[in-house]
Parts: structure tokens; sequence; C-alpha cells
């Protein structure tokens, strides 16, 4: 495994413009990827992941506010780069991103084969008959048959889509591949198959993954690396062993607690009150509201990511007494 | 943003929130106020005077609305009209056997830079056995005496259509000749030649100049002199002059001489009414229908759609023109057979499809579960969620409606009495307004049809705006 | 499922929409023809239209008037059966109301009661016939005109949401939308034709018409101009409006986001993941625009006296010809029918997503 980091995230920003105020989707957020590792993402439904995968990968609606940060990809601190050459260098070659499956990710009136051959076509402008013989061979990696090139997407099953979805994002042979809730759509079973072919992909061919989702013990399955995501900032980033057996921000340990266990006869857990509006966040520390430790400090200013324990790092006055004093 | 709105109420106040609407919803209210006004003040003798030739005798044929003399450059004339009062009477009877001699002198000043369009002379007398015998005579600012015309009066009211008359217009000619003139007897136009300063151009109205004499000057002014011998101490005659303009009015004249803003102003109620009622009615039996087979299912629904299909493939327009053609109907039985023919539509297929839509989520389950009868779920849950569609359906098609009016009476099967818009227009395409350039008369209405139909349209816009919200994406 | 499997699935659904579509089409037929027909109240019309032609033809006998009163009536009668036999008119309504649901499907329009083409046939299928081309090229020109501005205009319009031109454009096509093209005929005749004298009257050919080709088609053109005028100009603002819409509606979707986070450049996005799948519904829309566009036609020919079907309808209904009116309205459902189903064909072709529905 290579330890080179491909990707350093900076203070990433990314707030919209909405009719009379500005929603804080992703507020400073870092963090870094090394070679062949998984981040997972973890956080509740709109706590900002979906915008943070979006803010990665430059798909910005119309009403942005702020957008700024610095994401140096193999590098490149591709923010500088302008629209076209983004799309150019970075979108597929350097990134790409799997979606929900479900989702209607797949365009109804393009067969399969062509769709996933498209990104060879018009980036490494590779002749068709090429292209779709990669495509064949990467469809075959993700377990379908020969003959799926030729289908629509409204032919196969939701699993089927997945495995065409995931495809579709490997054919450039990313750098990094950011997973958007890639399984949530999808019966248990489906589930399970999908994520042993993550686990065998990542393997194989020694893949970064940035995997979000809002389900925990999901994320414990793939990765190596955990940051949890609160309010559009990072409340904890982790290696995956000390997040599940020592969590150390308050919000950790309430989703955990959250979790039902087979194992023991311990009550699932809920964290009370609900997670705010991003339009208009609690000052200070955004958990504090809901958090059992709140102090005085919490109220009032935010803490930052520091280094804990070694190379772990918690947003928490709890932890940074430097900061405190 | 938001849901569509759900019921009447919610949608009225949605809509007059943007800028187009308001407009939209501010020129019906016009119109409606319009509407109500002239139905109050006016009735129904509108109609009837609408079609009486004899009601609007003393107004010009073809004359332009008075505004429009900005467009001109020459003044136009207004109708000078002198009634029986006006006239200067003189009687000399030399005793009670013998002829009555009675004078009317008639005196006006004429300013104006054209010519009359028409020059009428009405005369009504009371006599015996023995009918008078009339003489005019027509004396200009200029001096000259110009001998019109010597009949025996007819009737007891009788007209002498001077410049329609063969007679007067020979006796013109000659004056023309007595003054040293050699005019083509066929060009001479009479009410030209009276009004017309004397030279070359006299004979021709293209040419002709005006002899002008307006009341501020030391010109003389225009009299006409009607002598009459009468047989009988008792019989006397009273004469009235119209010298017709080529303005009048607000809207101008037809060329049966109506007053367009009366047959204008009563074509609003007429055009609003025809318009909502049919497109409220066809569109209500439409929706109703849809969601009923939609609810229902089996049966009904094989029904209702089937019949829709055979609706869809029968040529619409070419049976309602038979229909209206054979039957000779009146806008009412047009507007009936027209609902007829409207009550299954491409509205009923939408709405079918909306409902089926409707009929699969959870809240709709809920209610039947708890026990609420199929009806109760139709008219509670379902029918206040279409209404809103119903609606733009029926603001759009109301212009639809009024325009299809306007083509039956185009095509000459609209109702033969009634003044509306479409028979207006018609009438002057019919009358050559396009090809003369009567401009008025198809103009105003035609503008008037264009801003009732914008004012559904922008309503229909702003309904787009509201039932499509995600459509506005900015 | 190779290929010949997906044609087969087609056909077999298109062929139970047609025997549907026939099935509709006779019950439209019939209804048609009855009310044409006026439940045999035209009977009663042409019956004393004829009785009178007879008189007349008689009273300008002398030798006629010198017969009594009986003999001249039953003369006149005699007359009026014989013209009637002679136009087939002598059998009872429901029967022939039949015969004529027949012919009408067989295309066997039969003879005109008045009206005569212009080489003197009363075959009202030639009748017909003569006039259809001039319909055809005026008006299939200025749908395909219009469609085809929309269309891209529409595109424009998606480029370019929310902005100036999108939202002036919206609001000009509704409007637009209720206006029918004769009115816009009338209008523009006042003003093109006696104002500005740039364009001629009405009709499709000068008098007397240029002898050589070239100018004998550039006058055809000249006498188009403010037809298709009036017929594009009401004609485009609706279309690019729907256009836009379906467009805007698919531009939403998530397989567009998808396509832009592949790295796709615009134009590909536009093309293939915006504009082609938008195209079953553009196609459907077309289907309700040309069979609303035949309609329209009455009126605009009429009001351009261009000499075309829709002319002729006019004139047939002034002349009481029910075997006309009802031949042309049996070809306008026909023309209906066959514009259903090549759409249906068409969506099916487009639209992957239909073509294996009914598995």
């Amino acid at each position: 495994m290579n330890n080179k980091t491909i990707l350093s995230v900076e203070n990433l920003t990314l707030f919209y413009r909405m009719s009379n105020a500005v929603v804080r989707a992703v507020d400073g957020v870092s963090f870094s990827l090394r070679a062949g590792e998984t981040l997972a993402l973890v956080g509740e439904s709109g706590c900002g992941k979906s915008s943070m995968a979006n803010a990665l990968i430059r798909i910005l609606p119309r009403n942005v506010h702020t957008y700024s940060g610095t994401v140096q990809l193999d590098g490149t601190n591709v923010m500088q780069l302008d629209d076209d050459d983004f799309r150019e260098t970075v979108r597929w070659k350097q990134m790409s991103m799997v979606f929900q499956g479900a989702m209607n990710v797949l365009n109804p009136v393009l067969k399969i084969g062509d769709q996933v051959a498209e990104p060879l076509i018009i980036h490494n402008k590779v002749e068709k008959h090429k292209a779709l013989h990669e495509a064949t061979d990467i469809l075959g990696t993700t377990g379908l048959p020969d003959d799926v090139i030729e289908r629509y997407p409204h032919e196969l099953s939701g699993g089927m889509k997945q495995r065409a979805v995931i495809a579709m994002a490997l054919i450039m042979k990313p750098n990094v591949v950011i997973l958007d809730e890639p399984t949530s759509a999808l019966d248990l079973i489906t589930q399970a198959n999908i994520m042993n072919l993550l686990k065998d992909l990542k393997r194989e061919l020694s893949l970064s993954y940035i995997f979000i989702t809002h389900d925990l013990s999901l994320a414990s399955e793939l990765s190596d690396l955990v940051a949890v995501m609160y309010a559009g900032k990072l409340a904890e980033v982790s290696d995956a062993d000390h997040v599940y057996a020592e969590p150390l921000h308050p919000y950790t340990k309430k989703l955990l607690d959250s979790v039902p266990t087979l194992r023991t006869d311990k009550k699932p857990e809920f964290i009370p009150g609900a997670p705010p509006d991003l339009s208009e966040p609690p000052p200070g520390c955004r958990f504090h509201p809901r958090c059992p430790f709140a102090m005085d400090i919490c109220k009032a200013k935010v803490p930052e990511l520091k280094k804990q324990n070694g190379d772990r790092l918690v947003a928490c006055w709890l932890y940074d007494k430097e900061g405190r004093a | 943003m938001s849901a569509p709105p759900v019921g009447f109420k919610a949608l009225l106040r949605d809509l007059t929130k943007s800028r187009a609407g308001l407009t939209g919803v501010s020129i019906l209210l016009a119109l409606t106020i319009v509407t109500a006004s002239v139905v109050g003040l006016y009735g129904y003798d509108v109609v009837t005077k609408w079609n009486d030739p004899f009601a609007w005798f003393e107004n010009p044929r073809l004359a332009a609305p008075e505004w429009s003399q900005i467009f001109y450059q020459k003044r136009l004339p207004k109708t000078i009209m002198l009634r029986e009062s006006d006239f200067i009477r003189s009687e000399y009877v030399a005793g009670e056997e013998s002829l009555k001699y009675v004078n009317l002198e008639g005196t006006f000043f004429y300013g104006y830079d054209d010519f009359p369009s028409e020059i009428n002379l009405l005369i009504s007398g009371t006599f015996g056995e023995y009918r008078p015998l009339v003489k005019i005579q027509w004396i200009r600012p200029d001096g000259n005496v110009v001998f019109c015309t010597s009949q025996v009066l007819e009737n007891r009211n009788a007209s002498i259509f001077i410049s329609g008359d063969d007679r007067v217009r020979e006796n013109v000619v000659d004056f023309m000749f007595a003054q040293g003139l050699t005019p083509d007897p066929k060009r001479v136009v009479t009410q030209v030649a009276l009004f017309a300063q004397i030279d070359e151009g006299m004979g021709d109205p293209t040419s002709a100049r005006v002899l002008k004499s307006d009341s501020s000057g030391t010109a003389l002014p225009y009299r006409i002199l009607v002598q009459a011998t009468m047989h009988g101490y008792n019989e006397t005659i009273s004469a009235k002059l119209i010298v017709y303009g080529k303005l009048y009015g607000l809207a101008g004249t037809d060329n049966r001489r109506r007053d367009l803003l009366i047959g204008i102003l009563w074509g609003a109620p007429v055009a609003l009414a025809f318009g909502l009622i049919s497109s409220v009615s066809s569109a209500l039996v439409q929706t109703v229908l849809g969601a009923l087979g939609a609810w229902y299912g089996g049966w009904t629904d094989e029904l209702i759609q089937r019949v829709t299909d055979v609706y869809l493939v029968i040529p619409f327009l070419p049976v309602l023109i038979t229909v209206s053609f054979i039957y000779k109907l009146t806008i009412w039985s047009v507007l009936i057979v027209l609902v007829v023919l409207s009550l299954f539509g491409g509205l009923t297929k939408s709405t079918r499809s909306m409902v089926l839509q409707i009929k699969e989520e959870p809240y709709i389950e809920a209610a039947v579960s708890y026990g609420a009868s199929k009806p109760r779920i139709l008219t509670l849950y379902i029918l206040p969620r279409i209404m809103p569609y119903a609606f733009a359906n029926i603001v759009s098609s109301v212009p639809a409606y009024v325009f299809l009016e306007a083509a039956l009476s185009l095509l000459g099967l609209g109702d033969p009495i009634v003044p509306t818009w479409g028979k207006i227009i018609s009438e002057a395409y019919s009358g050559g307004a396009v090809y003369y350039g009567f401009w008025w008369w198809v103009m105003i209405p035609s503008v008037l049809v264009f801003v009732t139909a914008a004012a559904f349209a922008l309503i229909a816009y702003s309904f787009d705006k509201i039932l499509n919200p995600r459509l506005r994406e900015e | 499922m190779p290929a010949d499997g997906l044609l087969y699935m087609s056909s077999k659904m298109l062929l139970k929409r047609a025997a549907v579509l026939a099935v509709t089409l006779v019950v439209a037929m019939y209804v048609t023809i009855l009310v044409a027909n006026g439940g045999g109240y035209i009977d009663n019309l042409i019956l004393s239209e004829l009785r009178q032609e007879a008189g007349y033809l008689y009273s300008r006998n002398p030798l006629f008037r010198t017969l009594p009163i009986e003999e001249q009536n039953r003369l006149i009668e005699e007359r009026v059966q014989l013209s009637m036999k002679a136009r087939g008119l002598d059998k009872p309504f429901i029967v022939r109301s039949f015969i004529y649901l027949v012919d009408a499907l067989t295309l066997n329009l039969g003879r005109a009661l008045f009206i005569r083409s212009a080489g003197g046939s009363s075959s009202v299928r030639d009748i017909i016939f003569e006039r259809l081309p001039q319909t055809v090229l005026l008006f299939s020109t200025g749908t395909v005109l219009y469609i085809a501005i929309g269309i891209y205009l529409g595109l424009v319009m998606t480029k370019n949401i929310g902005g100036k031109f999108d939202r002036g454009m919206t609001m000009f096509a509704i409007v637009a939308s209720v206006i029918p093209p004769w009115f816009i005929g009338i209008i523009s005749i006042l003003i093109f034709v006696f104002y500005l004298r740039l364009f001629p009257f009405g009709g499709m050919l000068s008098v007397p018409p240029p002898a050589d080709p070239l100018s004998y088609a550039l006058d055809i053109l000249y006498h188009m101009v403010l037809p298709l005028f009036s017929w594009v100009i009401t004609g485009f603002p609706y279309w690019a409006y729907i256009t836009r819409n379906i467009l805007v509606q698919i531009s939403q979707e998530d397989f567009v986001m998808a396509a832009r986070a592949k790295g796709l450049p615009d134009n590909n996005v536009m093309t293939d993941y915006i504009l082609r799948p938008g195209l079953p519904p553009i196609v459907t829309n077309s289907a309700l625009t040309l069979i609303t566009s035949w309609m329209g036609a009455i009126i605009t020919e009429t009001v351009f006296e261009w000499p075309g079907v829709g002319g002729l309808m006019n004139a047939a209904i002034s002349r009481l010809d029910a075997p006309v009116v009802i031949g042309i309205t049996v070809i306008y459902g026909y023309l209906l029918v066959a514009t259903v189903l090549i759409l249906d064909a068409a969506y099916a072709l487009l639209d992957p997503r239909i073509r294996v529905s009914k598995k």
C-alpha cells in the first residue's frame, strides 16, 4: 500500500444562497486521504455530506454563495483551475463519483455500454470499438455479464444498475472515487453483495475511496479512516478501529450508542433534539444544544479540529485544553 | 418553495402575487365592470337597436373615430346637423284659398379641410290632397347659388338625398359648366362640388379644394334654401339637414352607420359570458369525468376512455361548422353545441393520469382504511388537488372559445342578431375594411379581443408559475 | 433478446393500437355522418330546393302554364323524384347513413350534389384531391417551420434558464398561444397589404399566372408569405415554450447531473442527455399540434382565399353539399388516425422504455 497522500482538503467551504438566508452546507472542512485508503464520511441527513461530495467534484447549483478552500489532488490545487480545465483534467480522470444507482443516474435512452464507455471516448479520445471492449471488461469486473452493454437501464435490476454505475466510475482508473450513499436504496442482501464488490475492487485495483453514508456500521466494513460530520463541520476524524472502540467526540459517542447491537441487550439510544438549520447554525460548537457535556465555552467559541492521541483529530472543547484556557 | 395550492381561495391568493397575474386580473376586472354597467344601463334594447337600420340614420357611414384626427393632416369633418328649429322659417299666404309659400333657410359654417361623406335633407310636411312643390337651392360663401332640384314631395316624410340624387347631380354639373369649367360628368361628386372652390379641380374629388368658411373669419356661411309651394292654409313643411362628416364618436361607425362603440361595449359581456361558460363547463365536465374514471376504474374508466378517444378523432371544427350551418343557430345554441362537443377531451386524459398517481398516495390509502366512502374521498381529497389544473385549463381555454365564436362569425355562421366582437370583425372583413382601409372597424374590436385574450393568457402564465415552480428555477 | 425480438413486440403493440383506433374511427365517422346530414334535416332542405328548381324550370315553358294546377304539381313532383333518384336521395335516411359509412371507410366518397371540380368532375374524391396539394403545401411548410423554430428557441431558452430571453419568450409564448392564425392574418392583411402594399390580397397566384416555371414558383411563394407569416408567428412561441419546459424538467434529472460529473462537455450533455430523452414527449406534442393545425387551416384559408381544402369546406357548407362535407371530414378523420399511429410508432422507436413494457 502506497502511503502517499493523494488528496488533501483544506478549509473547503460551500454556502448556498436561499431566498432570505445563506445555507452553510460545508463550513471549513479539512482532511487528507492517502493512496489506497478509504475515508468514510459519516453523518445524519442534512449534515452536508452530499454537499461535500458536490463541492469536491464541483457540481454546483446556480445559487452558490461561497465556494472556496484548497483541494490538493496529486500535487495540484484543483480549486484554482477554471471550469473547462477542471472538467477536462479532474473529472472522472482523477476523481469520479458513484451515485446511488437507484437514483436516476443512468440515461434511459442510451445503452449501458455506451454510457460506461463514454468517458473514454470523450476524455481519452479512444476509438468506440476499443472503448466498448474496455467497458465490457470493467463491467465484468463488477460482476455483470457481457451482454449488459447492449441493454438499457430500465432492463436492469437495482443491484445490477449499481454495479454498472460503479463500473462507470472506475473506467478511467481515477485516483479517488467518491461513493455517495451507494447502497442506501438497495435491499440488505444486495447491499451486502455490493459491499463485498467494493471491498474486492479496493483490494484488486488499490482504489482510494471516499465513502459517504449515514450508516455507521456500513462504514465500519470498508473504511480505514472515519470522518464524522455534523452541521457542515467535521466533528472527529479517526482511524476506524479507534473510532468504534474509543469515540472521542460526544456526537460520535451518541451515534454509536444509537446503533442496535446483536450480541448484547443494550437498548439503542437516540439523540435528543434535531440537527440544526444550516442557514442559522447555533453559535459556538454546533452540537452544543444536544450535547450532554456542553460547557459555557461551547456556546461561545467554535472548537477547531486538533490532533489528539496521536493521529486522531477532534473538534471539541473537552479535549482542547489550550483553547479553553 | 411550495406545493401547488389546494382549493380555489389559495389559488386566487397566489395568483395576485405576480406582476403578470395582477395585470391579467385587473384587465378582467375592468372588463367585468364595463360589462356590468353596459348590461345594467342599456339592457337588451341595444340588441334590437343594433339591428334596426332606422335607428342610426343620423350617423355618417364608415366614419373614423374622432380621436384619430391626429393621424390625418387634413381636418376631417364631423357631422353638421341642422334641426327643424335651426331653420329660419318664413311663411307667406296670399289669402285663404290661395297658395302658401313656405321658406326655410338653414345656415352653417364649414371650416374643415375635407369634404363631407354625404348630404341628406329630410323634409316632413303636413298636407292634404295636393302635394307641395319643393325647390332647393344651395348658397355658397362665394356668393354662387347652385340650383339643386325642384321636386314634388311624394309623402309626408320624404328625404332628398342630396349627395346621392341623380337629378341634383345633373344640376350641379350644369352649374359647373355655367362657371366655364369642363368637368367629366361621370367623376363629379355632388357633396364635393357643393363645397369645393371653383377651379379646374372641382370636378374631381381627388383634386378639389374645400371652400372654407369658418365662423371666426369674415367669410359668409353656407346656406341652404328650401322653398315649398303648398295648397292649404294649414299645411306646412319643416326640414332637417344632415351634412355627414367623416369622423364619429369613440370607435367610429360601420357601413350601416352604427356607432361601433355600442356594439363593442355590448360585445364585452357577450365575449366574456360565452368564453367563460363554454370553458368552465367543458373543463368541469372533463375533469370530473377523468377523475371518476381513474378513481372508480373498471368499466367506468374504459367507457370514459373510449368515448374520449372517439371525441378526439372527430374533427371538431368541421362538425361545429356543419351543425351551425344546418340549424341556423343563435349564439347561445352555438354555446350549447360547443359544450356538447367539448364534453370529452384532452383534459379528461390528463386529469385521469393525475388522479391515477394521487390514488397511490398513502393518505388516500389511509382514508380508505378508516372507512371513508369512495365519493367522499373523491370530493374532499382528490378534487381539490386537481382543481388548480382544471382552473388553469379554464383560463387558457377562454380565449380559444372567444376566438372560436369570432371564427364562426367570419364564416357567416354566427348569431344573426347579437353584436359580438367576432361578428363586428367578420362584418368588417367582409365589408372590405382591410381592403379599403377602414382600419378602426377591424382594429378596435381586434385590439379588445386581443387584450381580453392576453388577460387570460397572463393569468394562465402566472398559473403556470404557481403550478410548476420547479420549472421556474432562477 | 436480439433486435428482431424487439420489433416483434412493437408491431404487436402497434397492431393492437391500430385496432382500437380503427373502431374509434368507425364510430367517429358514423357520428359525423349523422351530424353532417343533420339527421335527415338536410333532406328536407334539398327537397324544397329541388322543388323550386323544377317549378322554375317548368314555369319558363309556356305550354306548362296552360295545364291545370293538379297536372302542374304532378309534373313538378315527378321531376323532383327523378332528380332525387339521380342523386341517390330516394332511399330512407337510416339506410343511406350506413351506405355512407361503408363508402366513407373505403374512401368511396361518391358524387357531389352541386359542386364540381375545375375539370368538371363531380366525384367528391376528385374535388377534394384537386385541392389537397395546396393545403398540404402551405400548412406543412408552415407547421414544419414553426416546429423547427420553436424547438431551436426552446433549446436556447433551456441553456439560459431564468434569463431575460427565457422569461420574455415565455410570456410571449403564452399570449401568442391563444391567438389564432387567422386573426393575425386579418390584421397583417390590413398592415402589409393595405398600408404597406407589400403583398397581394390573397389567393395563390396572380392573375394571369406567370408562364415560366421559375416565375410561377416564385409567384406562389410570394402569395405564401403572409399566410405563412401568420401561421408561423402564432405557432412557434408555444412550441418553444413546451420544448423548454420538457427540456428543463429533464435537465433537472439526476442523470444529467451525473453526466456533468463524468466530465462531459456541455454540448454532449445537451444533445445526449437532455435533448434525446426529451424527444419522445416532444414528438407526442407534435401529434397534437399537427392535428389542431389541420383544423385551423379552414379559417386561415378562408381569410387568405387560399385554394385549398379549407376553402372547399367553407363552400361546401354554404352550398349544402353534404357528400363533400362528409368527404372532407372522412379525410380529416383518416389523417388524424394516421398521424396518431405514426407518432405512436415514432415514440416507441425513440423511447426504449416503451418498447418492452408489455413483458
